[in-house]
C-alpha cells in the first residue's frame, strides 16, 4: 500500500446545537471532528476522515464532509445509546460554555472498521472522545506521524503511551479540564508529562488571551496574539485551530501556530462556510512578518492573576444579582483576580454607624489603589459604583464599564471609560486588551 | 447565521439561504462581506504619529485620510505622515488590504488639547 498524502482526521461527529434564547436564533450544525474539517477546507488541505458517530448520522455526516472536499469517510466505530447531539448554552464562551452531550452516560461505542483501513495514512490529528482510543494504536500504520487534541474527553495522559515515537504535536486549551487540573500554579507539571510523550510541538491555546507554541527541539517558545472582534460563535474554533496547525507543521512550527490562530479567528467570526473560506484566505495572504507586525492581545494563564481587578458595583446580598452573578463567572473562567471590596471589607447594614461607614470606605479605596484596573457594573445607577468609578479615573486606573441595563449613558461614564458597552463580550475584550498593554508596558 | 433553524443541516458550502423559519435558512453564504463595510474610529497614538510630532497638532477637520499597513494599521494624510493607529480590533482591514481593498477617510472631529483626539470615518473602495 503507497502512503497518502492527506492528513487524516480521527474524532467524533457531533450534532451541535445552540439553544436558542431572547432575541438569538438557534443553530444547529455538524460538530466535533467536522469543525476541524471546515479548517482544513478553508485552507484547500487534502484531508479524510475517521468519525465515530451514530448510524443515524453516518449519510448526513457523509455527504456534508464530501461537500468540503474530504476524499474518504470512515465509519470508525459506532456510537450508540446517545444521539451524540451537543446542546450549546453559551455559544460565545463568556464563561463555561454550558455543553450537554445528550444522554451521555447511557453511550457506548463499537469499532467497526476493518484492521487495514487506516494504514495508508501517514499523517493523523486524533481528537479522543468516547471511544476507546488505545485500540487505535494497532489500526495505524507503525510509522504514522500524529497528533493529539487533548483538551477534552482524554483522562489520563497514560492512554497515549503506546503512541510514543510516534507523536508530532500535542495540542491543548486552557477551557481543559486536565490542563485546569495539572496547571494550578504553573505550566512546569503539564509540560514535563507531555514532554515525556516525545512530541516535537506543544500548542497551547489561552483563548481570548492568545496562544503559545513550544517547539521542543530547539527549546523556544512563541507567543501568538489574540485578534479579538466580535465573535459570532466560538463552538469548534479549537478544532479548526488544531487541524490548520496539524496540516501547516511543515512550513515551520512557529509559522503553523500564525497561521492556524488566523483562520481560528475566521472561524469565530461566522457560521457561514464560504464567508469563513473566503476570510481565511485573504488572512493567510498576510506574510508571517505582517501578522507579528500588526501585534494582538496576549495574556497568558498564568500571568493573569497579576493584574488585580477591581469589582465596582452593588455586590450586595438583598440586590437582583443576576448580572453581578453572570459577570463573576465569566470574570473566574477567564482566570481572573478580582476583588470585591463588599466581600473583602463586608457588606454594611443600611443603620451602619458613620464610624462603621467611614471605616468601610477608607477600606475601599485602598483597595482600589492597590488594583491595576476597575470593572464597574453600574447597575440601578448605584452612587457607590459612579463614585468608585470617578476615584479610579482620577487615580488613572482604566475602567472597563459593563452596562447591560443601559443606565449610565452619560458623558463621564462612557468618556472616562476604556471601555464602555451593554455586551459582556465587549467588556471580557476590553479587559483582556487592557491587560496585554499593562503587561507589554511591565515587560 | 450560517445554521439558523433545526431541521436540517443548511450550511453546506456553495448553497443559497431558502427564506425563513425552522428547517430552512443558512446557507453557504452571508452575502455580506466585513471588508466592503464603512466603518467609524477614534485614531490611537496619535501624539505619537508623525503628523503631530512634525506639527506639534493634529490635522483640521475634513482633512482626506488612508489606510496603510506599516506593522500597525495607520490613517495616513495625503502627504503619507502617519497621523493615528487604528484600534487592533480593526486589524481585519490588513486582511483586506491584502485583498485589494481601499480606504479613503474624513476626519470627522480633531482637537489637540487636553489629549490629542481625532475621530475619523472610512469607506471601501471595492477591488
Amino acid at each position: 500500500m503507497s502512503p497518502r498524502q492527506d492528513i487524516l482526521l480521527v474524532g467524533e461527529i457531533y450534532v451541535d446545537f445552540t439553544i436558542p434564547k431572547l432575541g438569538t436564533e438557534s443553530k444547529l450544525r455538524l460538530g466535533g471532528v467536522v469543525h476541524a474539517a471546515r479548517g482544513l477546507w478553508a485552507i484547500d488541505a487534502n484531508f479524510s476522515v475517521a468519525a465515530v458517530c451514530p448510524s443515524y448520522l453516518v449519510d448526513q455526516a457523509r455527504a456534508y464532509l464530501e461537500s468540503l472536499g474530504c476524499n474518504e469517510f470512515i465509519w470508525l466505530a459506532e456510537v450508540k445509546g446517545a444521539p451524540n447531539v451537543i446542546a450549546i448554552g453559551d455559544p460565545i464562551e463568556l464563561a463555561d460554555q454550558a455543553y450537554q452531550d445528550i444522554l451521555r452516560d447511557e453511550k457506548s461505542v463499537e469499532y467497526l472498521c476493518k484492521a487495514d483501513a487506516l494504514k495508508t495514512f501517514k499523517t493523523c490529528l486524533i481528537f479522543p472522545g468516547k471511544y476507546d482510543i488505545t485500540a487505535l494504536r494497532c489500526l495505524l500504520a507503525d510509522d504514522v506521524q500524529l497528533s493529539f487534541d487533548i483538551a477534552y474527553d482524554l483522562p489520563d495522559l497514560q492512554l497515549l503511551s503506546s503512541f510514543k515515537g510516534n507523536i508530532t504535536s500535542i495540542v491543548t486549551s486552557t477551557s481543559s479540564p486536565m490542563f485546569l487540573e495539572k496547571t494550578s500554579k504553573n505550566l512546569s507539571n503539564l509540560l514535563a508529562k507531555l514532554r515525556d510523550l516525545s512530541p516535537q510541538a506543544i500548542l497551547l491555546k489561552e483563548n481570548r488571551g492568545g496562544s503559545r507554541v513550544f517547539d521542543l527541539r530547539n527549546q523556544k517558545v512563541d507567543e501568538i496574539p489574540a485578534l479579538l472582534g466580535k465573535t459570532v460563535n466560538s463552538v469548534g474554533v479549537g478544532d479548526v485551530y488544531s487541524a490548520v496547525f496539524v496540516s501547516m507543521l511543515n512550513t515551520g512550527t512557529f509559522d503553523a501556530g500564525w497561521k492556524a490562530a488566523r483562520a481560528a479567528t475566521c472561524y469565530a467570526q461566522t457560521t457561514f462556510p464560504d464567508d469563513f473560506k473566503r476570510d481565511v484566505k485573504r488572512s493567510l495572504a498576510l506574510s508571517i512578518d505582517q501578522m507579528r507586525g500588526l501585534g494582538g492581545t496576549v495574556l497568558p494563564w498564568h500571568e493573569r492573576p497579576c493584574f488585580q481587578i477591581y469589582f465596582a458595583a452593588p455586590d450586595f446580598s438583598y440586590v437582583d444579582r443576576t448580572y453581578i452573578e453572570k459577570s463573576l463567572r465569566a470574570l473566574d473562567y477567564h482566570h481572573f483576580c478580582v476583588c470585591r471590596p463588599v466581600q473583602e471589607n463586608g457588606e454594611l447594614s443600611r443603620q451602619s454607624s458613620e464610624h462603621k461607614m467611614r471605616f468601610a470606605y477608607m477600606n475601599d479605596l485602598e483597595l482600589l489603589k492597590r488594583c491595576d484596573l476597575v470593572f464597574a457594573l453600574p447597575l440601578e445607577r448605584d452612587p457607590g459604583t459612579l463614585v468608585e468609578i470617578g476615584l479610579a479615573l482620577a487615580l488613572k486606573k482604566p475602567v472597563v464599564t459593563y452596562d447591560p441595563l443601559k443606565e449610565n449613558t452619560n458623558t463621564m461614564v462612557m468618556a472616562g471609560s476604556t471601555v464602555y458597552s451593554d455586551k459582556l463580550d465587549t467588556c471580557l475584550n476590553g479587559l483582556f486588551g487592557i491587560m496585554s498593554k499593562l503587561r507589554a508596558m511591565r515587560r | 447565521m450560517g445554521s439558523t433553524g433545526s431541521g436540517r443541516f443548511s450550511d453546506y458550502p456553495g448553497s443559497r439561504p431558502e427564506g425563513e423559519g425552522n428547517g430552512t435558512g443558512g446557507g453557504g453564504a452571508s452575502g455580506e462581506d466585513r471588508c466592503a463595510r464603512a466603518f467609524s474610529c477614534t485614531l490611537e497614538e496619535v501624539e505619537l504619529c508623525e503628523y503631530f510630532t512634525a506639527n506639534g497638532d493634529v490635522p483640521a477637520a475634513n482633512t482626506a485620510l488612508t489606510i496603510q499597513l506599516r506593522d500597525r494599521l495607520f490613517a495616513v494624510d495625503a502627504s503619507e505622515q502617519t497621523v493615528g493607529a487604528l484600534p487592533t480590533s480593526l486589524n481585519y482591514l490588513a486582511d483586506c488590504l491584502a485583498a485589494g481593498f481601499t480606504y479613503e477617510g474624513r476626519i470627522t472631529s480633531s482637537t489637540s488639547t487636553p489629549v490629542a483626539l481625532i475621530s475619523v470615518d472610512f469607506a471601501p473602495s471595492i477591488p
